[in-house]
């Protein structure tokens, strides 16, 4: 069976874009443009692994809702991978080798998307079975 | 600026017609005074010295002061300031006048023998109050130096009269005389100082002001210019994650020609993405009030060597890296000092053709640590070497070697170089390579 992939990014063409590379590579994908839709869909669907936009209505949606999904029994084991473009809004470039206590992501991947780099992503964060 | 407060300013303003009239009232209004002061002084000294007083002749020159005070308020009244010559000369012949009548005032009244020859003190100061010209007041004074000379070196050989101020036998008198004008001419300096002073802390403060609005309007155009470039950019990013997925995902869909248009497409989102980039860097670096994360120069270039190998052997480029080997007391703001050391070694790796070296290494020479970061690249022509540090300047060579470069980044290079207080030098040779050398000084 396919691993499904959750979205949530408010750029419905950067969803799009990602869906395009992760369909072509074999995943199902699901997705939402904002923060509190994506979570009902996530405690309905329980995909595998979570792509997350680190910036959506406010400066830290992204944010919040790792932290609401991480503090959850239920989804604190879902792996998320945060989109972020902050590298260059603010240059400082998040580090979860280093901040893995502050920041409750698997990893960070900077926009533009690259599709390989996605993918691998991916890979390397999805539960092994 | 609002209109009212350009207004406001140019009110104190030290080159209008309007700014000087205004002076010129205040000086009117002071001799109305100086006029009545000319005849009580008249009659005060025929009182006290009668033998000696030249009373009529000393009521004359009040009355001339007068007179020209009512010829020069009609004239201030019935002409509108329209030059500031204009304004000067109305000034000149003002304080030639009075001065002239002062003369004539202490030629009646004892000459040399009179203290009251410190007032012309006064009409240095007004000039230099009231004038911008710093040679005005040293032609007053030589005036007053002329004048006074001639009337007493007219006296003493006998030119014209010689009036003593009174008889020796008022000594008491003549002293508390000689004090009185004493008192009058230090209060009435202080006065005249005082008021210059009022005016300019006025000046000063309205300028204090307008200083902190501007400051203030700068950070908000820069925040407006922060927000407009991150709007800038969601557009782009969504445009070259898109052409990515086509490029990359559906490549056996898309033929040649396509493949091409959009590399092109890619290319250009690239270059825009890292003009944009550059433009947060700046409007980053001049919004945050804060020192910023300290870090230890040498962890932090042999982490980000580390970081950037793969891109140097992805180029078929040789490393040569000898850092730290002396340690340094030294921290720098992490923001700057990767924006420094990122922009300056990927200039590096960029711009060296393949099976180049580049060589990075750090040394302290006398207090100062030294970032030397050589390559064997490209270079930079003679000519081109006072504008690389300009905005949005990019060398001909460089544009050929790599097409995408905003000519951004050696302007925040030098920027933030100049804010952590080192220097940046750049030596380089065309075709041969070149050696950028930065300095910081090290806090022992």
């Amino acid at each position: 069976m396919s691993k499904t992939i959750m979205i949530i990014d408010d750029d419905i063409d950067l969803v799009e874009a990602m869906r395009i590379t992760l369909e072509s590579t074999g995943f199902d994908v699901i997705d939402a443009q904002e923060g509190i839709k994506g979570l009902e869909i996530i405690r309905e669907k329980y995909p595998d692994l979570l792509i997350l936009d680190v910036m959506m209505g406010t400066q830290d949606e992204g944010f919040q809702l790792a932290y609401t999904l991480r503090s959850n029994p239920d989804t604190k084991d879902l792996p998320i991978i945060m989109v972020t473009a902050v590298g260059t809004q603010t240059g400082y470039h998040f580090d979860p080798s280093k901040d893995e206590n502050f920041l409750p992501v698997d990893e960070f991947i900077e926009k533009p998307v690259n599709p390989q780099k996605l993918v691998d992503a991916i890979n390397r964060n999805l539960p092994v079975v | 600026m609002s209109e009212s407060t350009i207004n406001h300013l140019s009110e104190f303003s030290f080159f209008t017609p309007n700014s000087l009239r205004r002076k010129l009232l205040w000086f009117i209004k002071l001799r109305w005074f100086a006029s009545i002061g000319a005849f009580v002084y008249g009659l005060v000294l025929s009182y006290f010295f009668s033998e000696t007083a030249q009373l009529s002749s000393l009521l004359i020159c009040a009355s001339l002061l007068l007179s020209f005070n009512i010829i020069f308020a009609l004239f201030a009244r019935l002409n509108e300031p329209t030059s500031i010559e204009r304004e000067k000369y109305f000034l000149f012949v003002q304080i030639f006048a009075d001065m002239c009548l002062l003369t004539a005032i202490i030629h009646f009244s004892g000459g040399i023998e009179n203290p009251l020859y410190f007032f012309f003190v006064f009409y240095i100061i007004i000039t230099s109050i009231v004038t911008d010209r710093p040679s005005l007041p040293f032609i007053v004074a030589g005036i007053d130096c002329v004048l006074f000379t001639f009337m007493t070196i007219g006296e003493h050989v006998g030119w014209i009269q010689h009036y003593h101020l009174a008889l020796i036998s008022h000594e008491i008198t003549i002293m508390i005389f000689a004090m009185l004008i004493f008192y009058t001419t230090i209060f009435v300096s202080a006065y005249i100082s005082i008021s210059l002073i009022a005016r300019h802390r006025k000046v000063k403060n309205l300028i204090l002001e307008q200083n902190k609005k501007l400051e203030e309007s700068s950070v908000e155009k820069m925040k407006f210019f922060r927000f407009v470039s991150h709007e800038l950019k969601s557009p782009i990013v969504a445009i070259e994650s898109t052409a990515n997925v086509i490029t990359d995902v559906m490549a056996d869909k898309i033929d040649n020609k396509v493949k091409n248009l959009m590399e092109r497409i890619q290319s250009r989102t690239q270059q825009m993405l890292s003009m944009i980039k550059d433009l947060l860097d700046i409007s980053y670096n001049q919004l945050s009030d804060d020192k910023g994360e300290l870090v230890n120069p040498c962890e932090f270039l042999k982490s980000f060597i580390e970081n950037e190998r793969p891109l140097a052997e992805a180029n078929n480029i040789s490393l040569t890296i000898d850092i730290c080997s002396k340690k340094a007391n030294l921290l720098l703001d992490k923001f700057k000092l990767e924006k420094i050391f990122s922009n300056i070694f990927g200039n590096a790796i960029r711009y060296t053709p393949e099976g180049g070296t580049v060589t990075v290494t750090t040394d302290i020479i006398n207090s100062n640590w030294i970032l030397n970061i050589t390559d064997s690249g490209i270079g930079i022509a003679l000519e081109d070497q006072n504008q690389i540090f300009d905005e949005f300047f990019r060398a001909k060579n460089a544009k050929d070697h790599v097409s995408i470069g905003t000519g951004l980044g050696l302007n925040i290079v030098q920027k933030f170089v100049a804010e952590i207080n080192g220097s940046i030098e750049i030596q380089s040779e065309l075709n041969q390579g070149t050696i950028v050398i930065i300095k910081v000084p090290v806090h022992e």
